[in-house]
């Protein structure tokens, strides 16, 4: 690994972060749109990008079609109209879970926060070893 | 690398040592930080403690005692956890499994991993902060000047 193969490490554990951050935030934005699926960030192990058994990357996005019951109004033969198979003008609201989303934010935010740390001190020995240098 | 003279005498080759130690173990904590909530992980470390043992071992033969190396390099020998070659060291990590299981299976202690981020970061900084003045002690011997 390279010296700065090592930002790799934390940096992937940011962009995952950030893209379940993005979908917290699709989800919390659309919890009133009919025909919207949830969307779920799926993690795993390994950075495929920088061919490194270390890091995290983003395995899975999943839509997940759960309804509250409510219907809101849609246009006619739209995709979102025809999601519930009737095509009448009418579409679920997604079931959406208040608690579980600002749970899940936090705790992408807090991972975040320790990436960057993480990140710090990397940069932070790095500096350290070009000072031996100088 | 190990030269024989002024690098591998008093503190230079442990410095070295040390740091190559704590840039290594970065790596396992930057892991363990990336993968927070990946479900199923489990981090990866080397006990600090396998190291120091390491390194009280090589002292001993550096001062000419202790038992002789079967295997490493120069006055380390390897260990269970630790790989000493002459171009650097070869963590072989364990999972650790002190923290309570998550429903999502992961062993993850947040607390722990910055505590030890934290300790791995002022080590390397005090081992390369020691090494530096050594080798500026060093350069104003050869200079004959301070």
């Amino acid at each position: 690994m390279s010296i700065y193969g090592a930002f790799d490490i934390s940096g992937s554990g940011l962009r995952a972060q950030r893209v379940r951050m993005d979908a917290i935030s699709a989800n919390l934005a659309n919890q009133r749109t009919p025909g919207f699926k949830q969307v779920m960030v799926e993690f795993a192990a390994g950075d495929p990008a920088a061919n490194s058994p270390f890091g995290v990357h983003v395995s899975a996005i999943e839509r997940v079609p759960a309804f509250s019951g409510e219907f809101g109004t849609v246009e006619r033969g739209t995709e979102a109209d025809l999601a519930d198979g009737l095509a009448d003008g009418r579409a679920p609201l997604p079931q959406f879970n208040y608690v579980q989303a600002m749970t899940d934010g936090i705790e992408a935010v807090r991972a975040y926060e320790a990436n960057i740390q993480a990140l710090d001190a990397t940069r932070s020995m790095i500096d350290s070893a070009i000072r031996v240098l100088a | 690398m190990q030269q024989g003279g002024i690098t591998s005498t008093g503190s230079t080759p442990f410095l070295q040592r040390l740091m190559q130690f704590a840039w290594q173990r970065n790596t396992l904590l930057q892991d363990a930080a990336a993968n927070l909530d990946t479900p199923g992980h489990k981090p990866l470390d080397v006990r600090p403690e396998a190291f120091q043992a390491a390194m009280k071992a090589a002292r001993a033969r550096q001062t000419g005692g202790g038992t002789p190396v079967v295997r490493g390099s120069g006055i380390f020998a390897d260990t269970r956890d630790i790989g000493f070659s002459a171009e650097g060291i070869r963590l072989r990590p364990e999972a650790s499994h002190e923290n309570l299981l998550f429903h999502d299976d992961n062993d993850r202690n947040l607390e722990r991993v910055m505590q030890h981020v934290a300790e791995n970061v002022l080590t390397f900084r005090l081992a390369s902060e020691l090494f530096r003045r050594e080798h500026d002690l060093l350069r104003s011997a050869i200079r004959e000047r301070p």
